[in-house]
This record gives C-alpha cells, sequence and structure tokens, in this order.
C-alpha cells in the first residue's frame, strides 16, 4: 500500500471593490470561496443600507428627519452605534461618533473618489462653522431606540468596517466551515482554522511605503489606520478623514499610518485610530495596552512596539 | 491584697506585652508576604513585558520611545518571544494573503 501525501490545496481568494477600498475573503477550502463572497458581501450591503452617510435612503441618513426624538432603529445600526459608543468610551472620546457634519463641511460628502473636483468648490476651512457641536456623549441609544441631537450626522466609519470584518469572517466559518479571511482595506479580521502556513499579512500603506511581512498567531484582527488614505485637497489644504474630535479638523500627521494587532479587528481598529488622533501621545497608551503595533512617522521612520516584528 | 493587685497588673502588662509583640510580628510578617508578592509580580511583569513594565519604560518624546523599546527587547530576550505569538514574523518568501494598507 502506498500513502502518498498531498500538499494542501490553495486557499481560495476572492476580491472585488466596495466602499471606495478593496475587500478580499480567502477561505483555506477553496471550493467555498465563491459562497463565502456571496455571504460577506450580503454583510457589507446590510451595514451599508444600515450606515452609510453617502446614500440619502440609508436608515442613518433618515435619522436626521428626526432629531431630537428616540427614533426606532434597525438592530444592526442598534448595534453599529452601540460599538462606537463604546469606541469613544474606550478611547475617552478620541473616537467620536457624531463627526459627521463636521466632515461633510470639509468635503468629505460624498464617496472619497468623487471629493476632489467637488472639494475646492466648497467655503474655505476658515468659513466653517464647527462649533458648537454635540459630542458621542449626547448619543442615547436605549435597546433599538435612538436619539441624535439636531444637526448631528453620525459618522460610523472608524468602527463599522472593522465590526464587518470581524462579523463577515465569523460567519463564513460559521456557515460554511474551515478557516477565512476577510480583508476591507486595512481592516483584516479571521476565523476558523489557519491555513498550514497561518495567515500571512503585509502591511504596507502604497507602494512606496515601508512594509512589513507578519503572521497572525494568536490575533485575530489587525488593522492600519493611515492619513495618506481617504484624503482630499481642500482651500489650498490637503484634508484627511481622520478628525481630531477637540479640533473637529483632521488630525495633524505625527503618524502617517498606524496598525496594530488585537484579539479582534475591531479593537485593532479603535486603537489604531486613536493613536493617529493622539498623535505623539498615543505612544503611552498603545504601550500600556501591550498590542503589538507598528507606527510610521510623518517622515517614514518605523516604530515597532509590544512584540511587533522589528 | 496589693501582692494579688501587683501580680494581676503585671500580668495583664505582661499579656499586653505578648500581645503588642505578636502584633509587630505580624506586621513584620505581612510586609514581608508583601514584599515578596511584589518581588514576584515584578519578576511576573519581567518575564511577560506586561503593559506595566512597558509604561515604567515609556516616554512621551518618539524618539526615545523607539530606542527604549529597541533596547527593551535586547535586555529581556524572553519577553519578545511572549508578545510574538500574538503576531510574528513572516518568512521573507511567504506569499502574503491579504494587505493591510490603511483606510
Amino acid at each position: 500500500m502506498h500513502l502518498t501525501q498531498q500538499a494542501p490545496a490553495e486557499p481560495g481568494v476572492a476580491e472585488w471593490p466596495v466602499w471606495t477600498t478593496t475587500a478580499r475573503v480567502v477561505t483555506t477550502d477553496p471550493s467555498v470561496v465563491a459562497a463565502a463572497r456571496r455571504l460577506v458581501e450580503a454583510q457589507l450591503a446590510a451595514v451599508d443600507q444600515a450606515a452609510s452617510r453617502f446614500r440619502p435612503d440609508s436608515e442613518l441618513m433618515r435619522l436626521a428627519a428626526s432629531p431630537g426624538r428616540p427614533t426606532e432603529v434597525s438592530p444592526l445600526l442598534a448595534e453599529l452605534v452601540s460599538v462606537a459608543l463604546r469606541a469613544a468610551a474606550e478611547t475617552d472620546g478620541a473616537l467620536d461618533p457624531t463627526l459627521g457634519s463636521q466632515l461633510s463641511m470639509l468635503g468629505y460628502d460624498r464617496y472619497i473618489a468623487q471629493v476632489g473636483a467637488a472639494g475646492d468648490a466648497q467655503p474655505p476651512v476658515s468659513g466653517v462653522s464647527i462649533h458648537p457641536r454635540h459630542g458621542w456623549r449626547d448619543i442615547r441609544l436605549d435597546g433599538h431606540r435612538l436619539t441624535v441631537s439636531r444637526g448631528v450626522v453620525l459618522d460610523l466609519g472608524a468602527t463599522a468596517k472593522a465590526w464587518a470584518a470581524d462579523h463577515c469572517a465569523a460567519a463564513v466559518v460559521r456557515e460554511l466551515g474551515g478557516g477565512a479571511l476577510v480583508g476591507l482595506g486595512g481592516d483584516v479580521a479571521v476565523a476558523g482554522t489557519d491555513p498550514a502556513q497561518c495567515w500571512t499579512i503585509l502591511v504596507q500603506d502604497g507602494y512606496d511605503e515601508p512594509a512589513s511581512l507578519v503572521t497572525l498567531g494568536t490575533a485575530r484582527g489587525l488593522a492600519t489606520s493611515s492619513t495618506l488614505r481617504r484624503s482630499w485637497q481642500r482651500d489650498g489644504r490637503r484634508m484627511h478623514h481622520i478628525l481630531d474630535p477637540r479640533t473637529a479638523l483632521p488630525a495633524p500627521t505625527v503618524w502617517r499610518s498606524v496598525s496594530v494587532a488585537a484579539e479582534t479587528c475591531l479593537e485593532a481598529n479603535i486603537h489604531s485610530t486613536a493613536t493617529v488622533v493622539r498623535g505623539s501621545q498615543g505612544l503611552a497608551s498603545l504601550r500600556q495596552r501591550g498590542l503589538p503595533c507598528r507606527l510610521v512617522r510623518d517622515d517614514g521612520s518605523v516604530v515597532a512596539l509590544n512584540g511587533w516584528p522589528a | 491584697m496589693r501582692a494579688e493587685s501587683h501580680l494581676r497588673d503585671t500580668g495583664q502588662r505582661r499579656v499586653r506585652l505578648v500581645t503588642a509583640a505578636v502584633a509587630a510580628m505580624g506586621a513584620v510578617g505581612s510586609l514581608a508576604v508583601a514584599a515578596y508578592a511584589g518581588l514576584a509580580a515584578s519578576q511576573a511583569a519581567d518575564s511577560q513585558d506586561t503593559p506595566r513594565h512597558s509604561a515604567a519604560s515609556s516616554s512621551a518624546n518618539n524618539t526615545s520611545a523607539a530606542s527604549t523599546s529597541s533596547s527593551g527587547r535586547s535586555a529581556r530576550r524572553s519577553s519578545g518571544s511572549a508578545q510574538a505569538k500574538v503576531v510574528r514574523p513572516a518568512q521573507p518568501a511567504a506569499t502574503p494573503q491579504a494587505t493591510s494598507s490603511g483606510s
């Protein structure tokens, strides 16, 4: 009797554009990758319908029609708002989901690919009224009843995409078995069994940027927040999408990008984004939490902390 | 009567002295236990490169924070291996399954 050792099958891969970035699904069993893509597409469509700032028919934008009143929202939107509020509390407000109006006033009121041309036609930044404004503590969520103050547009982008990556990866494994990776731009989540060589991720914020090739051990999520992406010109100034809630303006670019590995992609994203907002002060918080992380300074030099491979 | 009273007073003083001595020994013992526990916790922190240990060597200054990190790795070789289980360096020839490119 002959025993032949078969090489493990190559993982299945599907990739497509979504939310002005690229969605990528990888399954350890290549025969299920098409079904996995359908599952992920359905989940992302549901998140988009619930929480998009760029669709007038989204549940989030329809909230603006009933400011100051408790409104019954879908379980999905309630969950996404709840996650955003937890992130705000955990970061002491460095992540604030009430900055949607400010982002719109700065020109980011449509898909980023469409922002460039329209941005310069808007009033100068100095003329943008940003105060007084409400903060995350003014949002009321009681079960599925959500109350948002007049003039507030929620922006759940910081957390919703990472949450979606986690939930999509979990859903693929739950429905199809095996192991799965779901990547949505900078947000990468894995679930189920690892492939033979473990999940290998290239962390690189653009072709000319410094790169780091890592495999995920116990981490199930990895997120990179960047001031290079989703940026546009406005009034002769370069804008990016990560606002500092204290100024309601783009956070000063101390870090070009921050990558964090954590138990979930959501946790990783919360701390990568908060570090961009906090600038140099963010290092102490990352050290204290002990999350492996990699930061690229504005001059291109790299800081690796808490066990991130040098 | 006076002798009995004297003996009783003396006995009570002795009891108080002995009680105070035992209490003092107990306090010393507690301090020793606390010191030992502190030492053990410190050693555990050293071996795991816990956030507490990292915070002690942290700095608001980027440059010094980075150099602290680098020297910390070389000084506490075992600390890196504990954290490396979360993220590990990949083989240079490995093909990545995904790119985390910022968004």
